[in-house]
Parts: C-alpha cells; sequence; structure tokens
C-alpha cells in the first residue's frame, strides 16, 4: 500500500517540478513551491512511519511552516515594496 | 479490533490523498490561467497534504513496531495537518491578492469583474492624496539636535 502511494507522490512532485521551472510569473513558481512543501511535509510523515523513525518527521512542521513565510514574504514585497519582519 | 479498523481507515486515507495530489500536479501543469493553477493547488494542499497527514496520525497511533513511540509520531501528525489546515488557505490567499493588486502576468479574460468596479479609481485616489498633502514649510523643527563638537 505504502509502494502504491510513494510512487504516485513522486510522479506528483516530478509534475510539480516541471511547473516550478517553467513558469511564466514568479507567482506560479511561489504557488509550486508552496503545494511541493506541503506535500513534502505529509510525505515525510508517512516516511517517518515507513522508516520507524521519528526524527524523519519532526522535521514536516518546519517545512509547513517555511512555505507560509514564503507566501507572506513575497505579498509584504510586492505590495508594499519592503520585507519587514 | 478497533486498532484493524483505525489502520484501514488510515491506509484509505493516504491513498485518496496520493490520488489528490496527482490529479492537482496534473491541473497544476495544464492550467494556463494563474487563477485557475490557484484552484488547483487549493485541492492540492487540502486534499494531497491534510488528508493523508491524518491517516498517517490514525496509521501510527496503533502501528505497534514503533513501540512506544507512537503516541509521538501520531502527535506531530496531527500537529501538521492542523498547521497545514489553517496556513495553507491564508498563504494561497495573499499570494492571490499580491497577482490582482499588484497586476503580475496578463490579466485572463473575464466577462465581468466586481472588484474592479467596486475599487476606487486612481484618478479620485489622487485626488484625496492631495488633500491631505502637508504643504512645506509647516514642519517643527527637530527638538532635539546633534551638535558637532
Amino acid at each position: 500500500m505504502l509502494y502504491f502511494a510513494a510512487v504516485i507522490y513522486t510522479l506528483a512532485f516530478i509534475l510539480y517540478g516541471i511547473r516550478a521551472i517553467k513558469g511564466p510569473t514568479t507567482a506560479d513558481i511561489i504557488l509550486a513551491v508552496d503545494c511541493l512543501s506541503f506535500d513534502m511535509a505529509a510525505f515525510m510523515v508517512i516516511l517517518g512511519i515507513y522508516f520507524k523513525s521519528i526524527m524523519l518527521a519532526s522535521g514536516a512542521i518546519i517545512l509547513a511552516l517555511w512555505a507560509f513565510m514564503l507566501d507572506i514574504y513575497y505579498t509584504k514585497y510586492v505590495l508594499y515594496g519592503e520585507v519587514e519582519v | 479490533m478497533i486498532s484493524e479498523i483505525l489502520f484501514i481507515i488510515g491506509a484509505i486515507m493516504i491513498l485518496i490523498g496520493a490520488i489528490y495530489d496527482l490529479i492537482a500536479a496534473i491541473g497544476l501543469l495544464r492550467f494556463d490561467d494563474f487563477y485557475m493553477r490557484t484552484h488547483a493547488a487549493t485541492v492540492g494542499t487540502i486534499g494531497g497534504a491534510v488528508l493523508p497527514v491524518f491517516g498517517a496520525g490514525l496509521v501510527a497511533l496503533v502501528y505497534h513496531p514503533l513501540g512506544a513511540q507512537r503516541f509521538f509520531m501520531a502527535g506531530i501528525a496531527f500537529t501538521v495537518g492542523i498547521l497545514i489546515l489553517i496556513i495553507a488557505p491564508t498563504g494561497s490567499h495573499s499570494l492571490v491578492s499580491a497577482v490582482y493588486f499588484g497586476k503580475i502576468g496578463r490579466k485572463p479574460k473575464l466577462v465581468i469583474d466586481h472588484l474592479e468596479e467596486d475599487l476606487p479609481k486612481r484618478s479620485d485616489v489622487a485626488e484625496l492624496v492631495r488633500e491631505h498633502e502637508e504643504l512645506p514649510g509647516e514642519e517643527e523643527e527637530p527638538r532635539f539636535t546633534f551638535r558637532r563638537v
């Protein structure tokens, strides 16, 4: 069961990567990287169950928060011209 | 009994999430417009990330080879699921607002655009700014100055 899910996830990652490379505007790249990060966080939890390791799963929280930070910083840079922390 | 039911439910959720993810990836690649791609990406984040993470949490709760660490794994899985459930719509909404108001890329052909009708015109905004503009010469002198020794 996990093999089937892993194959489908890898195929989806490749398709997201194609969009992230050839995106016409910067927003498309940000959107594709956003989806890629969230799905990779989910995939890391599943891999943590498969390899019986909790160290893999603990990195998923930071990955999800990083994708959110990317969105917010891009919005602030486009609309206000500056990035204030 | 209850552990097998939880395992089967979690496995089915992981499989449905993987299929959602593939559909969202195809949609993100094939649509020819940023707003349509946002529609596909929302399917990919909620259906493709939140659902399998909750399924993985249910599987980890009853997966005995993990030992006593399985509760830790389930806690991480549910935390990540709730976190993505909160921050993915927020991020997508802010990104689309940045694209719309920042005028990035070309706008698609729309039949009607209600948001553009409700927004103030550029001349009105310029008039408002001119009314509230401060006249030069009325600024106060700074109270504290650094003297050069």
